[in-house]
């Protein structure tokens, strides 16, 4: 490999580097202000904060209404990933491999979900799940949630699908496998990566998701993001930045494994 | 010793259109056959029915005399290569060549065996531990051929395996393949639009076109007596020249050309009972049959030079003739070369024209 000499940056590299880092600030800080929020003495939210104390976390692990919609957001974030896992990549592999009678149309109903405005799917769901009175339980609350997750499951694990050469398939079938043999030691492996981050945006899609999770959670049964606005109306204190601080970190540690698994497959 | 392997009467329709018409093969077992012929030719297609990957609309195939249609292709326990290497890119060299084992069953230490013994036949011992990535187009082709014989299957199919390759690698491959074929006293159906690397491997060429076998024989049959204008032309270069049917001398056509000159022509298909003298012939000429000669006096025809193209080992030449026909002739590497424009005479270099004559 030729490596490129260093050099020094031009004139314009120089203006469009200070651009892009002031972009990144632009979008970033505002997120990060509420970390240093989280830490203050004072029992209201306060910036910049005086003191430093890990007192809101603390308040936050005693808190039996965090603690459970926290673990319900888990339960219905796992789940949420099983369901469209599956069926994205049922779908993928439909869309990619076999001509489907309107292919294209599907495609265009599955990733409805994710062009709708979110408001009006929430209400659409609220008002369907009203009818079969299931507002409030897990069943409702995944199948919403993998309506949204389902498109990026498809997309990740179709993007490498396109790139797949069916004739492996063909190879290991001649090579005397069977079809499931075939999926499951050929097909399944090289599209793993693919799955794997699908299965990562699918987690976090769920477990942040908050306008249907506004509409659809029940009095006991409330996911984190709806315990979250309840909070931010009547009991505003830095428990609200420690949990805000919590979650970013969560899904920074989602992402990096997401890129993680990308340079991997590399 | 067991790999016969038979087309009876295979067609195959894709909708209306039918890419193989009715084609019948045999192969005997330890042969080495290539399908040649251009895209479109069905020739593909004929191998895929044979791997179980597409299906006859009619006709059978056999196997050592064994109807294999109705058997599916993880079945037929039959090796195949194919042009884009298609190894399985998460497994290692070892556990791509252990795949066809592992699948039926073979035990562990059989396997290592076998695995060793496919990497010895493919002179890459020391790659098992490789990924494919890892490995050169030239090497990648060889472990997918050692996939492909490690269940010791008794014939191996070649989708053009050696297509993707550059020239020199290429050459050496097909030497290769010759020589594993000896080793294992393989059956091979190979799959090629090389004519060249038809020629070079194979006991025996089937020329395909349009889904038609056009004609069947050893390599030197193919070229030295083409069937018809299609083989003649698709295997090396060839001239054709129109003329008159004289007379027969035996076995031997005679041909007059429009200027007058007789020459003797061997007949290929045409027999003196559907030829009577008369009936108008195209004849093929291969340039290496022809020569520029100083005197036009008894040459076969004369033309002026439009190009001559060095090709190494030897020269070719194209003149237009007259009647405004494209005459190529070869010239040896020591042969004066003729000035572009000027006019020269060209005659044949053998009695008989080798190549054949079809009523036109």
């Amino acid at each position: 490999m030729e490596t490129t000499p260093a050099r020094m940056l031009s004139g314009f590299e120089w203006l469009m580097l200070a651009l892009a880092i002031a972009v990144a600030a632009f979008l970033i800080l505002p997120t990060l202000i509420i970390v240093p929020m989280s830490f203050g003495t004072d029992g209201y939210l306060n910036f910049p904060p005086r003191g430093f104390t890990f007192r809101w976390y603390g308040e936050f692990f005693n808190d039996g209404d965090w603690l459970r919609a926290a673990w319900f957001s888990l339960k219905v974030g796992v789940l949420t990933t099983v369901v469209s896992v599956v069926l994205g990549t049922a779908a993928a592999l439909a869309l990619t491999r076999s001509r489907v009678p309107f292919g294209g149309l599907m495609q265009l109903v599955i990733i409805m979900p994710m062009i709708l405005p979110q408001i009006v799917v929430a209400i659409a769901l609220l008002l369907f799940y009203q009818q079969l009175g299931m507002v409030g339980s897990i069943a409702a609350f995944v199948a919403s949630h993998a309506c949204l997750a389902i498109p990026f499951v498809l997309f990740s694990v179709s993007a490498i699908l396109k790139r797949y050469d069916v004739d492996l398939d063909a190879a290991a079938y001649v090579c005397g496998a069977d079809r499931f043999t075939i999926f499951r030691r050929i097909t399944l492996p090289i599209i793993w990566p693919g799955i794997a981050s699908g299965a990562l945006f699918s987690f976090l899609i769920s477990f942040d998701e908050a306008v249907i999770s506004f509409f659809l959670s029940g009095v006991s049964d409330k996911a984190i993001a709806r315990k979250f606005f309840e909070d931010v109306e009547l009991n505003v204190t830095p428990v609200l930045a420690a949990v805000a601080t919590l979650l970013t970190l969560a899904t920074i540690l989602v992402l990096a494994a997401t890129a993680f698994l990308k340079s991997d497959r590399k | 010793m067991s790999g016969a392997v038979s087309f009876v009467g295979v067609r195959k329709f894709y909708g209306t259109v039918e890419a193989v018409k009715n084609v019948d093969l045999a192969i005997k077992a330890g042969e080495f056959v290539s399908l040649l012929g251009p895209s479109g030719s069905g020739k593909s297609t004929l191998l895929m029915m044979l791997a179980g990957l597409e299906h006859p609309s009619a006709g059978d195939l056999l196997v050592d005399g064994r109807s294999i249609v109705k058997v599916p292709a993880n079945k037929r326990n039959l090796g195949m290569v194919f042009q884009k290497y298609t190894l399985f890119p998460h497994m290692t060299v070892a556990q791509n060549i252990a795949f066809p084992l592992t699948v039926r069953g073979v035990s562990v230490q059989e396997q290592r065996r076998k695995i060793a013994d496919a990497l010895r036949v493919v002179r890459l011992q020391d790659f098992g531990d490789r990924l494919p990535g890892q490995l050169s187009g030239g090497q990648q082709q060889r472990i997918a051929l050692a996939r492909a014989l490690v269940y010791d299957p008794p014939v191996l199919l070649m989708d053009e395996p050696f297509a993707a390759l550059d020239r020199k690698l290429r050459l050496e491959m097909q030497d290769e393949i010759r020589r594993i074929q000896q080793e294992l006293n393989l059956t091979i159906v190979f799959v090629t639009h090389d004519q060249e690397e038809a020629l070079r491997i194979s006991h025996r060429v089937a020329v395909l076109a349009e889904g038609k076998m056009q004609q069947i024989g050893t390599p030197k049959e193919i070229y030295e007596e083409p069937a018809n204008g299609f083989v003649a032309q698709f295997i090396g270069n060839v001239n054709f020249l129109s003329a008159r049917l004289d007379g027969w001398d035996d076995k031997v056509l005679v041909a007059l050309l429009p200027d007058g000159r007789r020459i003797r022509v061997n007949p290929q298909a045409l027999r003196p009972s559907a030829a009577p003298p008369g009936t108008p012939l195209r004849i093929a000429i291969r340039p290496e049959n022809l020569a520029i000669c100083e005197n036009s006096d008894n040459a076969l025809g004369s033309g002026t030079v439009l190009e001559c193209v060095y090709l190494g080992e030897k020269t070719t030449c194209v003149l237009r003739t007259a009647t405004g026909a494209d005459v190529t002739v070869v010239i040896g590497a020591h042969d004066p070369k003729p000035q572009p424009g000027s006019h020269v005479a060209f005659d044949l270099r053998v009695d008989t024209v080798p190549v054949f004559a079809e009523a036109a």
